[in-house]
């Protein structure tokens, strides 16, 4: 089940995705599907655009899209730092404690 | 700057008059650590509308053992904005659990060594500077805390632990303002930055919690909403 709680050790290839924020100017405000995922870097695809986006350095906003017709996404900010980690092994991370 | 009291009936001084007396001091807020098994009343909102100051609820765990602090902090962490654990034989139980916020009075009936402090340091858990024995007690019980406090500065700024200074209020007339603090600091080796970073921290880990309790907040790192909502 793909909810918020669950988005850091949740499978993130064909999540819909923003760059919210960055410390590299350029990559702030790209936007489009998570098509590949290594340790530290999602490739993000727009059309026939692709960007390599690190994932240490970047803050991510996914959308996930609701089961039924009406415009209901739910958003999710994701500090990169949180995600660094091999895809395969992110899955197995509790991640810190709430009041860590 | 916040401080740190102890109201009725543990202490001798209802919250409103903590309040009244911090607003007078000059302190932004006032962190109400009450016994846990006490039932404290008071209408923190009111009481802060009335007097200017912000009154954070928190509370304070004193248990013989682990086990029974332990079950203390799960149920108290929910329902109040900052746990703190009575230090002394449960210091390394507290240092050790990332759900606590402050160590309070670790040198009273206990010792912080380098492994406290690499643990405080490491899962967030403030150790508290108590300045309450050094106010109001004297002869060799002052002597001690005064012992007590330099090694314990000593062990926070080798291994960077994070801190907080309080006076240990009980009574309304055991506050003291934030500049007498850092005269007395000043006198005990502290510098000035230290003990206004240590007032300030309580602020700090208010408003951490409180951000944390809301909706928003998912685990470090994750939230939801959309970006800008949450960066105006």
């Amino acid at each position: 089940m793909l909810t918020a709680e669950t988005l850091p050790r949740h499978e993130l290839v064909g999540l819909h995705v923003r760059v919210a924020d960055s410390s590299d100017p350029t990559l702030v405000g790209c936007e489009g599907t998570v098509v590949s995922e290594t340790t530290n870097t999602l490739l993000l695809s727009a059309g026939s655009r692709s960007v390599r986006v690190p994932k240490a350095v970047a803050t991510f906003e996914f959308r996930l899209d609701a089961e039924c017709s009406e415009d209901a996404s739910e958003y999710v900010v994701v500090e990169g730092e949180r995600l660094v980690a091999r895809p395969a092994r992110r899955t197995e991370r509790t991640g810190d404690s709430r009041w860590q | 700057m916040y401080e740190a009291v102890t109201p009725r009936p543990d202490g001798s001084s209802t919250v409103a008059r903590f309040a009244l007396t911090a607003a007078d001091q000059g302190y932004d807020g006032i962190v109400v650590r009450a016994d846990a098994d006490t039932d404290c009343d008071y209408d923190a909102g009111a009481i802060a509308d009335r007097y200017g100051v912000d009154v954070v609820e928190g509370c304070e765990v004193r248990a013989d053992d682990r086990t029974a602090a332990a079950s203390a902090v799960d149920r108290l962490r929910e329902r109040h904005t900052v746990v703190c654990v009575r230090g002394g034989t449960l210091n390394r139980f507290a240092v050790e659990d990332p759900r606590v916020d402050v160590v309070t009075r670790p040198m009273v009936d206990g010792d912080v060594n380098h492994v406290l402090a690499k643990a405080a340091a490491r899962n967030g858990v403030r150790l508290e500077f108590a300045f309450d024995r050094v106010l109001r007690a004297d002869g060799g019980r002052r002597v001690q805390a005064l012992r007590g406090l330099r090694k314990l500065r000593e062990m926070v700024e080798q291994y960077d632990a994070p801190f907080v200074v309080s006076a240990g209020a009980e009574s309304h007339l055991h506050l003291r303002a934030p500049r007498e603090l850092l005269a007395l600091g000043d006198l005990l080796g502290f510098t000035h930055d230290q003990v206004e970073t240590g007032l300030r921290e309580w602020g700090r880990i208010t408003e951490r919690n409180r951000e944390v309790v809301s909706d928003s907040f998912i685990e470090p790192g994750v939230r939801r909403g959309r970006y800008e909502e949450d960066h105006r």
